[in-house]
Formats: C-alpha cells, sequence, structure tokens
C-alpha cells in the first residue's frame, strides 16, 4: 500500500531530516511510528498524506508513484487516505454530523447515504446523540473521537493518525486505540504516530521507529528505548 | 465582512449605472444637437429687403424654407447677454434670415456661399461650423469621460473583489487547508467560495441598481429643458437594457474574480 525506498526529505535547502527511509506498509497492517519529539515523526505521515514529497529517494502510495503523480491526481488518491490530526482541525461553524459528512460530500455522496453513514459512523464512536452538537460543545476526547469518525468515514484504505491520544486521557485513548483495531480486522492499514508508552505497551503491534533520521521496523512487543 | 462587500458592491454599480446613464445622455443630447444645427443655417443680409431676399434664397438648391428672423426675436436672443432691454432696443440690428436646409439633398456651404453672394451680394452665409463643432466636440468629451469613469471603476471593483476574496479566503485559510487535506479538488474550493460571492455581490448588486436606476429617471424626468435645442434628457430602451447590465455584470464578475483568486491560492497548496 505504501512503499519508501531509500527516501530523503529535506524542507528547502536545510538539513535532511529524513535519510535512507525503506519501508513497505501492507494492506491490513498496523504500525505505531514512535520517535522522539522532533524525529520527524509527523514529516514522515505528512509524505504519507502527500502533503510532502520525497526530496530523494521512491515513495509509492496505492501503486502510485508520488514522485510523477501529476497534481490533478493527488485529490483522489488523498480521498483514500484518512488522516487523523494532531489539533483534530474540526471546522466550528459546522456540526459533529457536517463535519464528519465532509469526505463524502467530497466525493458526491448522496446526501440520503451520507445521513446513513454519518449517523452510523458517529454511533460507533459513541457520539449517536450528539449529531448536531457544535465541536466547542463537545469535550476533547468527544471531539478527537468526531474526528476519527471523519477519518474513517469514507472507508479509506489506509487510516494515519498522528498523536490521536495526545490529548485525551488514558481511559478514553485506549477506547479510541479499540476503535482502530476494529478498524484494522476490517482491513484497513493503520500507521499511529505516538509517544505514548502505555498504550504501545498495551496494544503490540509492530513499530516502526525514527532514530536520528533513520527509520527502523521493529515487531509488536518490542521494548521501548 | 458581508456587510463590507454588500456596501462596496452596492456603491461600484450605483456609480457605475450613473456613469454611463451620463454617457448615454450626453450621446443624445450630442445627437440632437448635431440633428437639429446640421440643417438650421443663417444668412446675415447686407442690404436689400429681407422679405425679397428670402425668396430669393428659397429658390436656391437645397434650401428647404428661409425666414426672415423678426428684430423682437434677435432681441430676445441678445438679452441675456445685455441684460439692459433699453440698450438692445437702441442697438443697430443685422437682418438675418434662417435657412433650413434640405435634409433629403444638404448643399456643400461653401457652394452654396457662393450661390448667395453671386444673388444677394454682401450676404454672408454662417452654417454655425465653428461652433457647432466645438460644442459637439465638449460633448463627445463629456461622454467619453462617462466611459472612461465607468472603465475606472470596473477595475476598482475587480481589484477591490479580489482584494475581498483575498481577506476572506486568509480568514479561511484553516477551512481551506482542511478541505484541502481530505481531498477536496482545487476547484471544489473555488466553487463554494465562488457561491460564497454571489449570495455577498446579489444583495448590494440589487440595491446599487435600484438606487442609482431611480435617481436616474428622476434627474431625467426632473431636469429642466435649459439645454438648447434639447427638449428633454432621455434614454433609449436600449440604454436601459446596458444599466440593467450592469448589476448582473457585477455579480459575474465577482463569482469569477474570486473564483480565480480561491483558485490561485489553492493551487499554492501542496
Amino acid at each position: 500500500m505504501i512503499s519508501f525506498e531509500n527516501v530523503g526529505f529535506r524542507y528547502g535547502v536545510g538539513p535532511e531530516i529524513l535519510h535512507d527511509v525503506s519501508v513497505s506498509i501492507e494492506a491490513g497492517s498496523f504500525h505505531f511510528l514512535t520517535g522522539a519529539s522532533g524525529a520527524g515523526k509527523t514529516t514522515l505521515l505528512n509524505m504519507m498524506h502527500l502533503g510532502l514529497r520525497p526530496t530523494r529517494g521512491f515513495l509509492s502510495i496505492l501503486g502510485q508513484d508520488v514522485g510523477t503523480l501529476k497534481r490533478r491526481k493527488v485529490p483522489a488518491l488523498r480521498r483514500q487516505i484518512g488522516m487523523v490530526f494532531q489539533d483534530f482541525r474540526l471546522l466550528d461553524h459546522m456540526s459533529a454530523f457536517d463535519n464528519v459528512a465532509l469526505p463524502l460530500r467530497l466525493a458526491g455522496q448522496k446526501e440520503r447515504e451520507i445521513r446513513r453513514d454519518v449517523t452510523a459512523i458517529l454511533e460507533w464512536v459513541g457520539l449517536g446523540d450528539a449529531l448536531e452538537a457544535s465541536p466547542r460543545a463537545l469535550s476533547g476526547g468527544e471531539q478527537q473521537r468526531v474526528a476519527i469518525a471523519r477519518a474513517v468515514v469514507a472507508r479509506p484504505g489506509i487510516l494515519l493518525a498522528d498523536e490521536p491520544t495526545g490529548s485525551v486521557d488514558e481511559a478514553i485513548g485506549q477506547r479510541i486505540l479499540r476503535l482502530f483495531e476494529e478498524l484494522h480486522r476490517l482491513g484497513t492499514a493503520i500507521v499511529i504516530a505516538t509517544h505514548n508508552r502505555g498504550l504501545i505497551e498495551r496494544f503490540p503491534h509492530a513499530r516502526l521507529e525514527l532514530t536520528d533520521g533513520q527509520l527502523v521496523r521493529l515487531p509488536g512487543g518490542a521494548p521501548l528505548r | 465582512m458581508r456587510t463590507l462587500s454588500v456596501l462596496v458592491t452596492g456603491l461600484m454599480v450605483a456609480l457605475g449605472i450613473l456613469a454611463l446613464a451620463g454617457a448615454a445622455t450626453l450621446r443624445h443630447v450630442e445627437g440632437e444637437w448635431r440633428h437639429a444645427l446640421s440643417d438650421r443655417w443663417t444668412v446675415e443680409l447686407a442690404s436689400g429687403e429681407p422679405e425679397q431676399a428670402a425668396t430669393t434664397l428659397r429658390s436656391l438648391s437645397g434650401v428647404a424654407d428661409a425666414r426672415v428672423v423678426p428684430a423682437d426675436e434677435i432681441r430676445r436672443l441678445l438679452q441675456p447677454w445685455l441684460h439692459d432691454p433699453a440698450l438692445t432696443a437702441q442697438l443697430p440690428l443685422p437682418t438675418l434670415i434662417d435657412l433650413s436646409i434640405d435634409r433629403a439633398k444638404p448643399p456643400s456651404a461653401a457652394v452654396l456661399a457662393q450661390q448667395i453672394s453671386a444673388a444677394l451680394p454682401g450676404a454672408k452665409l454662417d452654417d454655425h461650423g465653428a461652433w457647432t463643432r466645438d460644442l459637439l466636440r465638449i460633448a463627445e468629451a463629456g461622454e467619453a469621460m462617462g466611459l472612461a469613469i465607468f472603465a475606472a471603476i470596473a477595475l476598482t471593483a475587480t481589484l477591490t473583489i479580489a482584494a475581498t476574496a483575498r481577506a476572506r479566503l486568509a480568514i479561511n485559510a484553516q477551512e481551506i487547508e482542511l478541505l484541502h487535506s481530505l481531498g477536496a479538488t482545487d476547484g471544489f474550493i473555488a466553487r463554494q467560495f465562488q457561491a460564497g460571492a454571489f449570495r455577498a455581490t446579489i444583495a448590494g448588486a440589487v440595491i446599487g441598481a435600484i438606487v442609482a436606476g431611480a435617481v436616474v429617471a428622476g434627474l431625467i424626468r426632473a431636469a429642466p429643458p435649459i439645454i438648447p435645442f434639447v427638449s428633454q434628457l432621455r434614454l433609449e430602451p436600449v440604454d436601459w437594457a446596458v444599466l440593467a447590465s450592469v448589476p448582473v455584470g457585477a455579480i459575474l464578475l465577482a463569482m469569477l474574480v474570486t473564483r480565480w483568486t480561491a483558485y490561485s491560492l489553492a493551487r499554492r497548496l501542496p
């Protein structure tokens, strides 16, 4: 699904942040992306989300060579990738329902189907009674779940999450991870950038660890450094 | 932001309509002057019997009619410049004959002047060319100025709409980035803002058009008949149609400029 081969990345003329990253993320896999703050986790996620392109090497996402991908083809490819942002990025002037409906509206889905799917996904994340609530009226954990619902409502093949438990307590963090595991069981490839040690120990999935700009794949349950 | 857009659009549309209406009115005034003055020439007699001279003039080719201008009428024409009726009464007045030119076969002024000199020695023909040309030039300049003002307003409106669109896009930068990251195409993002510009512009355009239309209609109706040879200011149906197209054009312009601005900004996103 996602294949990095000797990928390097630098911002402008600055130093290279990622060096010779080579990793393959298969369909239906589940990975934590770990590393110290500033190690390049968000940069790597942004590359997987087509927000950044490699400055060298080869990156393929869902069979498309990102290096030669035409700009006009990016939106359709991006719609197949769900992204949970660290800061949620919910639109306050829209209800929870409309926030979650955005990807479906972008895909041109019919309103009747949107109502059905959005209602179902918000019930799945435990917010079936908050369809019309403004994000401002929701707690941090509820906002996080709305953001997750938005990321998965269009049933993407890949789900990326940047510190999805960063602003919620342990109990909600575990609940969010269980939601991700449910998605994983449905066949979605999942990559979660986090440095939540407790979560990684409780959910022993494979890890991609960034150290000094280099990526190492570690098996599930491997000890954290 | 929306109230500002309504106000700016309303003002631009109103000014545009007033400028175009002014230009169109001047064009009609110029046309009426051209029409009225082109077939009214004057002969000044040096001597001789006026009525007999008028008869002679009527027989010349290209002259439809000749009328001796009564002395009272000449005094009345002089009155605005001399003010004092006693003075005009004492003035020696020229003998003038108004010629109505045959529109079907208008003569050359030079040829007619020669014929008149031959038939009425000492008589001089005045085709009013010298001052009518200046007058028409003034009217043409006024019309051109109206059109230039309209062009300046259109340009200002375009720049203002672009600036407003940029401001609106800057305010909504977060939303644009989110839509973009969720897979929205540049066209989709541009359409959202184009629709917003339509909603903000339509109210201003309608209000501006109604106010300016009422002002134009009121001025035309209330203007006193003070312009020589022009009985009343007027606009033809085609002029009203052009004026009606101003708000429509403003709405289309706002939508296009906003779409273009949004599109060009969206394209900068990765």
